[in-house]
This record gives structure tokens, sequence and C-alpha cells, in this order.
């Protein structure tokens, strides 16, 4: 019901090329799914490479400390998300690995035998009807040979329902042993983008990192600019913006630094 | 069919195969050996049972006459007891082949039934690649806005920060590759499952024209055992009925005028 009701909101969103969730129960997967998309967005408000060096160092240094803070909830979010979605793939390919195969070829080999049996009772019975068609025909010999008559049809067709049931278990066989391979070939396909989500998962917290360093230089190109840059009229120092994000112990504050350096 | 959080079994299996994956030959097969096995077993040792009956009616037929009335009624009772035998045998092949059709019939429903959940699977790994794309797109934005904000005051280009972010753009042009082959392979295993799907419609109604033909075979032995039984009473009974002689008009007027002579007398 709640994923019915987030498809309509995220048709737009669909569209727009984020990620979309169809009609189904919700799931784990689609509750983080949502996460990622609320910390992707919030995470998108924040740019702080936009006009950087034209802030004040503070300025900068904030927007480099949200932007750092929403990436790493974003890329929480994408961890629990990938991580979901890995475990759903293994899931699956293991419920495959672990079905069993039939193997209809042993009953074809009692089949076998039986129509042997059957071979051999026809012939049995043959050499008594010739037998007997060799003596007088009275009645009562007419109906015994009337019998034997009737149990080789009788016979005739049990061996023509063997040979279908050995035939349609060859098949059957082959058919079996066609069903294992597609799904030994299935569950090595699934096991295959198991494996690599559980890469992909993986290199999220590489990327965690990665985007950690970049922030660490991000503050690392301010401070050297802010040093760099002689302070114009009325701007504050560089001092005086990290005073100002981080005052320092017995420091004055940045307001009355600022007053003391007019006088 | 699907699990959202995968029991341990499952992923201490999985994660054995995950170890096991750059040897392909050591993939898992299920086994093979338990599927069924007892009604194949039972069907064998019933088959042996009626075999063995089905020879001790044959030495005791081939014994002699069967003018004794206890021989013949023991006889009578083996062909009861040959029939009921194979009756016994014909009904474990039904179980087996009913297991057969139930179970390709319930493989055949899982899979059909997985149909919605391996669409969602696929939607998943369309978003993860969405999501791969979009960040890359992102790196891109952030890459262009630093080199034109670093160009903008004069500030050299290589910075460690815009090498950072080539670094993650790469990472993004690896995860955008992995997940496009993961894709395909995810394809090409629901290929596999649409194969499946096919072979066990196929092998279920094999099951089921293999369930038919025992109900066929069925009657086919009570003739082959009734026909047995005919002559055995044929020959313990020797004195075949006559058939009835055509009637004689002269004895039946003979009768008729003895027995209605008083009656004649009196007219």
């Amino acid at each position: 019901m709640m994923r019915l009701l987030m498809t309509g909101a995220l048709a737009a969103a669909a569209l727009s090329g984020q990620t979309k969730v169809s009609v189904a129960p919700p799931r784990d997967i689609d509750r983080a799914a949502r996460k990622i998309e609320q910390s992707w967005k919030a995470w998108q408000a924040a740019r702080p490479e936009q006009r950087l060096l034209d802030r004040s160092a503070a300025d900068g240094l904030a927007a480099i400390e949200q932007s750092q803070s929403l990436a790493n909830r974003y890329i929480e979010a994408k961890r629990a998300y990938y991580s979901l979605v890995a475990s759903s793939f293994q899931a699956h390919a293991a419920a495959l690995l672990q079905e069993a195969d039939e193997d209809p070829g042993k009953a074809a080999a009692l089949r076998e035998q039986q129509l042997q049996r059957l071979l051999e009772q026809q012939s049995h019975l043959r050499g008594r009807l010739e037998a007997l068609e060799k003596t007088d025909g009275d009645e009562r010999t007419a109906a015994i040979r009337q019998s034997y008559q009737g149990q080789l049809r009788a016979l005739e067709g049990i061996e023509a329902e063997a040979r279908r049931q050995m035939a349609a278990l060859v098949e059957a066989g082959k058919t079996a042993a066609a069903d294992a391979a597609e799904r030994r070939s299935a569950a090595k396909a699934l096991a295959n983008v198991a494996t690599a989500l559980v890469g992909l998962t993986a290199t999220v917290e590489v990327e965690g990192e990665d985007w950690a360093d970049y922030h660490d230089q991000l503050r690392a190109l301010v401070r050297g600019y802010a040093a760099r840059r002689p302070p114009s009229a009325g701007s504050p120092s560089f001092e005086d913006d990290l005073d100002a994000i981080a005052p320092r112990s017995g420091a004055k504050s940045a307001g009355s630094g600022s007053k003391e350096k007019e006088h | 069919m699907k699990t959202l959080i995968p029991t341990l079994a499952a992923m201490a299996c999985i994660c054995g195969l995950l170890a096991e994956e750059p040897k392909p030959k050591e993939t898992r097969a299920a086994p093979t050996s338990e599927l069924f096995m007892d009604e194949l077993r039972a069907a064998r040792d019933l088959r042996a049972e009626w075999n063995t009956r089905d020879d001790e009616l044959d030495a005791a037929r081939n014994g002699g006459s069967l003018s004794d009335p206890e021989l013949y009624k023991r006889i009578r009772a083996q062909i009861d007891a040959v029939l009921k035998a194979k009756h016994s045998e014909l009904e474990a092949w039904t179980a087996y082949y009913q297991k057969t059709a139930d179970y390709w019939q319930s493989i055949l429903k899982t899979i059909q039934g997985s149909q919605p959940a391996r669409a969602t699977e696929r939607q998943d790994l369309s978003n993860m690649l969405v999501t791969e794309r979009r960040e890359r797109d992102d790196v891109r934005r952030r890459q262009h806005d630093l080199l034109q904000t670093l160009q903008d005051k004069g500030v050299s280009t290589d910075q460690p920060a815009a090498v950072d972010l080539k670094k993650l753009l790469a990472l993004k042009e690896d995860n955008i590759a992995t997940l496009e082959r993961a894709i395909q392979e995810f394809d090409l295993g629901v290929t596999h499952l649409d194969k499946r799907r096919d072979l066990a419609r196929s092998r279920s109604l094999q099951a089921r024209q293999l369930l038919h033909s025992v109900d066929v075979e069925r009657p086919l032995w009570d003739a082959v055992y009734n026909g047995t039984l005919h002559r055995v009473d044929l020959e313990y009974d020797s004195k075949v009925p006559e058939p009835e002689g055509r009637p004689d008009w002269r004895n039946k007027l003979g009768g008729t005028r003895g027995a209605n002579g008083a009656g004649g007398g009196a007219k």
C-alpha cells in the first residue's frame, strides 16, 4: 500500500532519471531506496565548489562541513541500500542452488526390467497356445485357447504401456537433466550478480573515504587561498574566520577582534 | 521465493559459493539421490514381491492335475495374492508419478509466481545503475564548478581536490560498467529461469501421462489374472456343460400325449 502511494509521487522523479519503485508490498529495500533519495536530494542542495573562493573562509569551510556531513549520510544510506539488494540476490542464488534435481533414469531402468519379464510371460503363453492348437479342439479346449488369447492381448497392451512409460521416463530424464543445467546456470548468473553487488557495496566504503579526502582537500584549498589572499578592507582576516568557526581558548570573539583592529 | 533477509544457512551457502567463484567447476550441484527415492524403492520392492509370487504361481500350476479341491483352492488364493501384489506395485508407481507430477507443478508455480519478484530485482539493479550514473554526473558537475572557481581566482587547477574528483569519477565509471555487466548477467539468469519454466511445464505433463499410463495398465493386469483364473476353473471343472440339443417334436408330442391321455379319453 505504501509502495503504491509512493509510485505516484515518484513517477515524475522516475521520468527524470531518478530511482523508481514498482507496485509491490513494501520491502526493506524500498525503505532503503527512499532514504537514499532523501539523502541524495539533501546533499545536492549543498554545492560548496560553486564560488568557493569568493566566499569568506568561514563561509567556505562551513559549506564544506555541511557538504561532508550530508555526503556521509548519503553514503551510509547507499551502503545500506546496496547491501540489502546484494543480500537479496545472494538469497535468491542460494535458494536456487539448494533445490534438488530429479533423476528418472532409475525408474526407467526398473521399467526396463519389467518389460523383460513381460516379454518372457508372453513367450511362455504363446508356447502354451501353440501346443494347444496342435490338439483336437473340443469346446473346453477352445475356451482355454480363448483364455490364452485374451491374456496375450492384455500382455501386449501392458507391453505397449511399459514401452510408452519407458520412453516417457527416458525423455523425462533428458528434461530433468536440462532443467538441472538451467537451474545451475541461473544460480551461477545470480551468484555473479550477487558477487558484483557485494563488490559494489565494498566500494561504497572506499567512496566514503574518497569523499572525506576530497572535503579535506577542499578545506586545505580554502585555508591555503585565504592565507595567501590579502585581506580586503572591511573583510575579516583568515584567522578571524577560523576563530568564528572554532574560537581559540583565551582569544577574544571575532567580532570584538575586528572592532579592536578598527580602533 | 524471494527472501529479503536470507537465512544464515543460505548466507553461509552463498558465501561458500562466492569463495569458490574463481573455480566454476566447483559450483555445488544439488543432491539428486534423495528425490522420490522412497517411492521408487517401494515400487522396486513391490515388483520383486510380485515377481516372486508370480513365479510361485507358475510352479504350482505346473505341478499337475487340478482335480484336488485343496490344490484348486490354494491356486485360486495364489492368483488373488499375485494380483494384489501387482496392484500394490502399480499403486507404488502411481505414488511415484504423482509425487513427480506434484513436484514439477510446484516448480512451475514457483517460477511463474516469482516473475514479479524478478521484475522487482531487475528494477533494483536499474535503480542502482541510475544512482551511479547520477553520481557520476554530479562528480562532473562538482569538477566543473571547482575548476571554474579555481580559474576565476587564477589558482592552479592541479589541486589535490580536483585529483580526488578524478578518482571518484573513475570509480563511478567502474561501478557503472560493473552494474551494466550485472544487469546483463541477471538477464541471462532470467533466460535460464524462463527455460526452466518451459521444462517444468513439459516434465509436469510427462508425469501426468505416466500416471494415465498406470491407470490403463491396471485393468489389463486384471484381465491377465482373470484369464489364469478362468483356465484354472476350466481345468478343475472338467465337465464342460454341453449345449442343449435340438428339441424333438416327437418327444414333446409323446410327453403331451402321455400327459393329456386322460383328458383325451374324456373327450
